[in-house]
């Protein structure tokens, strides 16, 4: 199984993204994505505004789920193997 | 499981879900459990001051509160230090102005002085018109590449140190931060579509209007990039000068080229890419007005921006037409604004719908 992550948003509004295995990342990070990936209710946006979003797509041997999950609750370790290429 | 110290604003069931899943750590059940709490209390208070201020309830107030000394003339402000933590708002500072971190004293500083900007320019008592409390965290997160304002609050990042460096560093930066609150206040854009595209327009003109302000620069000197003092090592050595250019936002020298005519408009798009055919409407009308942009183009932008008309929907054309109204009742003496105006609107795609406005 593994992870697309892509960045959105922030002051600067460039876009940043990394593909990460499932194994690579710390298993309550893991957890913590699955159960955000798995909600049934969608994820309002973070107040304000320059807040960064994540649209996280899991592709798994049974299929692609892809949800935009606000920078509020995205696992810290798991944003952070997001950098941006110039 | 994250640090929690962020506002949460996932549906309150799906907290709830995830509070009582057994397969997350009790650690991380507890935290989620006690932000429910806190996030409806903060939620709460939130949208009840952004309401009133928004519904006039305080303006009509205003006058008499401040002769009788109850609003604050000068609006507080004060820094808070994450301390490389994403829990807000952090540590407070004592003395910021003062401060021996120069992040602080640059936040703090730079704060008052939009303070200043604001009062002087448009006779605008801090972001709610209310002398709200100006509150700005510093060091948030681990080489964190961003800024934000959160609904009640600035809060920056120290930068990766390559890309981009400490966010504080770049004057623009805080005006915009600061002026999202102002457009939350007034206006309140929403934050998709057109409206986001505008909201983070407004903050980017704005922005470069108080960068110019403190310089005391004619529109002709002014330079028109922002992020350009936040930009790392790296992206100056692959020749890149700022995160976007007002005068002309597909330049490839900034890092986030933006279109900048509304044929342009990307469907979908994020708020930072179709910012750039407003900016670029900003830009052509306060040259073509001239003199300093605070002094003209910047009062219609603002008139417009805090209308009545004004609404949270609001596209770009709407937008164009309360300035050009603005420029005839601010300055009806004087037809070389509306003329800058309207020429502006029409050169990025945005004519007159109605000639008679």
């Amino acid at each position: 199984m593994q992870y697309i992550i892509e960045r959105r948003g922030g002051f600067a509004g460039l876009k940043a993204s990394c593909t990460v295995d499932g194994d690579a990342l710390d298993r309550d990070d893991r957890e913590t994505l699955e159960a955000l990936i798995d909600s049934k209710e969608p994820f309002d946006r973070d107040p304000g505004a320059d807040r960064y979003t994540y649209v996280v797509t899991r592709e798994s041997p049974s299929g692609r789920t892809t949800r935009e999950i606000p920078e509020s609750v995205m696992p810290r370790t798991v944003a952070s193997v997001v950098t941006a290429e110039i | 499981m994250c640090d929690h110290g962020g506002r949460f604003i996932v549906p309150t069931g799906v907290l709830r879900k995830l509070a009582e899943d057994d397969s997350l750590p009790a650690q991380s059940r507890q935290a989620i459990r006690e932000s429910i709490a806190v996030e409806a209390a903060w939620r709460g208070l939130r949208n009840a001051h952004t309401e009133a201020v928004q519904s006039s309830l305080l303006a009509r107030r205003i006058a008499g509160l401040r002769v009788a000394g109850v609003l604050a003339s000068v609006p507080a402000v004060t820094v808070y230090d994450c301390k490389n933590t994403q829990s807000l708002p952090g540590s407070p500072v004592s003395n910021p102005g003062k401060s021996s971190d120069i992040t602080a004293q640059r936040a703090f500083d730079t704060t008052r002085a939009v303070v200043d900007f604001y009062r002087q320019c448009f006779g605008r008592n801090s972001v709610d018109d209310a002398g709200m409390t100006l509150m700005s965290s510093i060091h948030y997160g681990v080489r964190y590449d961003n800024a934000f304002w959160n609904g009640s609050q600035m809060t920056y990042g120290d930068g990766d140190g390559q890309v981009f460096t400490d966010f504080t560093k770049s004057d623009d930066v805080i005006g915009h931060e600061l002026t999202h609150g102002v457009t939350q206040f007034t206006a309140g854009l929403d934050y998709s579509g057109e409206s986001g595209a505008l909201n983070e327009s407004v903050s980017d003109a704005f922005g470069a209007m108080f960068h110019q302000w403190r310089r005391k620069q004619t529109v002709v000197q002014a330079d028109w990039l922002i992020g350009a003092g936040v930009l790392g090592p790296v992206a100056i050595a692959k020749g890149y000068t700022c995160l976007r250019n007002m005068a002309q936002p597909g330049s490839p020298h900034c890092l986030s080229p933006q279109p900048s005519q509304y044929s342009e408009y990307i469907s979908g798009g994020d708020p930072h890419e179709n910012s750039g055919i407003p900016n670029r409407a900003f830009y052509l009308a306060a040259t073509t007005i001239g003199g300093r942009s605070w002094e003209k183009a910047g009062k219609v932008w603002y008139a417009a921006l805090t209308s009545t008309d004004a609404h949270s929907s609001m596209g770009m054309d709407e937008f164009a037409t309360l300035t050009r109204a603005a420029a005839r009742s601010l300055f009806p003496r004087d037809r070389d604004v509306y003329r800058g105006v309207d020429d502006a609107w029409t050169r990025v795609g945005i004519p007159a719908s109605d000639i008679s406005v």
